[in-house]
């Protein structure tokens, strides 16, 4: 029963476990390349990896993903400009704008688009929050009995 | 008054004499092209007939109502003179009739615009013409909508003449059809009051009493009919069943055109609001979406409260996310050996096997957690779904007894092929719970069996209940 509802909550399950494939590729990558003593660096680069892998397993056509992937093409060429952060800055506050803050690639999209993308975004989020979630609860587990055996 | 005295006595041909004059001698008529027009009017009833269409033309170029009644005042005079000149063998019997036409016509704005031809249904002086074939083949062509911008200038102009005969607010009341015109007409209504009592307490005061009672009645029309109305009144004038058939067909084919969606009664047509009500319906079905996907969003009313909620998720998941990612960042893992292989090796299968993309997630994930004996249940029906190697997947944990166990468990297994793809979705969706049933249940036992046996029933179970 529970299964079932889960099941109609998703519809397009296939996506999701792209979602995971990629989210999981690229958090053992992360696990290769970057040390455990550099906590900071690898806690970004899960989270830049979990948006990632969002964004792959989502829609091009979405402006979301399209922003997150663009994003993440300037960061590799070392480009991702300092100025952003004081252009997010002088935003006006009404919650319009939050919202436009909050989905990535907001600020250009009309107010009808947006609605649109964060049903997509949010969609996205809470599959990639349980993902993490599980993959969370797994270690602790794998840990627990490790430390059993 | 002016008017009064000037129709009084009129015939046709004073008419004709006088009217150029008229024209020249308003202020505000600075327009040869009205003296040409009516000029044409007077001399031929066929010339008459297009100047007729561009009139009425102007209302479906003009939505707003009193736009609407402004022009079908001068497509009722046109009517009336159309018919005058169609009875031309009698020429002293069409001035009575006109002039009741016209003191119907300009009494009828103040009451209510659009439905100003209502009045003159019940006017006698119609009632012939009607029965003219010309007058029906040029009231049938004067139903055409062409949207043209000149049209509803030329009614305007048109007007002037006349209505400039009654001195009073003649130029507002007619006017252009143009919306913010609107208060003109509300201001030209007042003067205008007591000139038309006047006029009908002259002509007919029965008529005129009950026609306006109807009219305050009837004093709020839809705006959204406000087209078609007209040209439904103009038919009852005509009363010709030719006519009925022309304009039912035809309103669908000019609404065609530019209204994608249709407005209820009551609602504004111009395009504008059309596009505004398009988005709002957009917007709040949007907002119903997330509605029913934001946690305790049902309650709410209100869109700000709703998008506040909405914000909120969103940002408690991206919260989420960053703190799961410290937290995955600090847990870990000497499991990463094992998974980058596992991740060759399954990029190396699927394209071997030409096997979906989806599929590798699953070993991927119990890889994750493959380091508890007690998540091997797990991995065990997947790879048997997969269609994979077993052994070289198993390897690496390459305990020999959970080999063992692995390919003593793989037979009953093999039934669960055919529902791999429901069991995949499945295992996607409740990922967290079905480790969780995993481990409640291998905690128990953890290196027998038993434990595979139990796991496989309860995936088996699940299978039925999927």
């Amino acid at each position: 029963m529970k299964q079932n509802k889960n099941t109609s909550s998703n519809p397009n399950p296939r996506k999701a476990s792209m979602q995971t494939y990629h989210f999981l590729r690229s958090l053992a990558h992360i696990n290769l390349t970057t040390p455990l003593s550099a906590l900071h660096r690898r806690s970004r680069a899960i989270r830049r990896a979990a948006y990632v892998s969002m964004a792959r397993a989502a829609s091009p056509r979405r402006m979301w993903t399209r922003a997150i992937l663009g994003r993440l093409q300037l960061l590799r060429r070392g480009r991702l400009l300092r100025r952003q952060r004081s252009y997010k800055k002088k935003a006006i506050s009404t919650p319009h704008d939050k919202l436009r803050r909050l989905v990535p690639g907001g600020e250009e999209m009309d107010f009808c688009r947006l609605l649109e993308e964060t049903v997509d975004y949010a969609e996205f989020l809470s599959k990639q929050v349980r993902i993490m979630e599980s993959v969370v609860v797994m270690e602790a587990e794998s840990k627990k009995k490790e430390e059993k055996v | 008054m002016e008017k009064e005295a000037f129709f009084g006595n009129s015939t046709v041909i004073n008419w004709q004499m006088r009217s150029p004059e008229a024209a020249a001698s308003l202020p505000n008529m600075n327009s040869g092209h009205v003296n040409i027009v009516w000029d044409q009017t007077i001399d031929q009833s066929a010339k008459f007939g297009s100047a007729l269409s561009s009139l009425v033309s102007s209302p479906s170029s003009n939505p707003p109502a009193a736009a609407g009644g402004g022009d079908s005042v001068v497509i009722r005079e046109l009517i009336g003179r159309l018919g005058s000149i169609c009875n031309s063998d009698e020429i002293s019997a069409p001035s009575p009739h006109y002039q009741s036409a016209n003191n119907s016509c300009y009494s009828t704005p103040m009451n209510s615009p659009p439905k100003l031809n209502l009045s003159i249904v019940p006017n006698p002086a119609h009632m012939p013409f009607s029965a003219d074939p010309g007058f029906v083949e040029r009231a049938a062509r004067c139903s055409t909508f062409g949207c043209s911008g000149g049209g509803s200038h030329g009614g305007g102009q048109f007007m002037f003449p006349e209505v400039g005969k009654l001195g009073n607010a003649p130029e507002e009341s007619c006017g252009s059809g143009n919306a913010k015109k609107r208060k003109a007409v509300m201001k030209g209504k007042g003067k205008e009051a007591p000139l038309s009592s006047s006029i009908t307490a002259v002509t007919n005061p029965p008529k005129k009493a009950s026609v306006g009672g109807l009219n305050a009645k009837r004093s709020k029309p839809s705006e959204k009919t406000g087209i078609e109305e007209e040209s439904a009144r103009q038919d009852g004038d005509a009363a010709s069943k030719k006519m009925e058939e022309e304009k039912t067909a035809k309103p669908p084919e000019a609404v065609k055109d530019y209204i994608h969606v249709r407005a209820r009664r009551g609602q504004a047509t111009d395009s504008h609001s059309l596009a505004e009500r398009v988005r709002r319906e957009k917007i709040s079905e949007r907002m119903k979406l997330l509605q029913d996907l934001v946690p305790g969003c049902n309650k709410v009313t209100g869109k700000a409260v709703m998008l506040d909620e909405i914000i909120n998720y969103v940002q408690l998941l991206q919260r989420q996310v960053e703190f799961l990612s410290m937290k995955l960042a600090t847990v870990n893992p000497q499991l990463d050996f094992n998974m980058e292989n596992f991740v060759n090796k399954d990029m190396e299968i699927h394209q071997n096997c030409g096997l979906l993309p989806p599929q590798p997630v699953y070993p991927l994930e119990v890889t994750a957690s493959s380091f508890s004996f007690a998540n091997l249940p797990e991995r065990t029906p997947l790879i048997s779904i997969n269609g994979l190697e077993l052994q070289s997947q198993v390897n690496p944990f390459s305990q020999p007894n959970l080999s063992r166990n692995l390919t003593m468990q793989l037979p009953p297994l093999e039934g669960f092929t055919d529902t791999a793809c429901q069991l995949g979705t499945f295992w996607d969706d409740d990922l967290r719970t079905v480790v969780q049933m995993g481990f409640t249940q291998n905690q128990e036992n953890l290196f027998s069996s038993q434990s595979f046996q139990g796991c496989s029933v309860t995936i088996s179970h699940m299978e039925v209940e999927l």
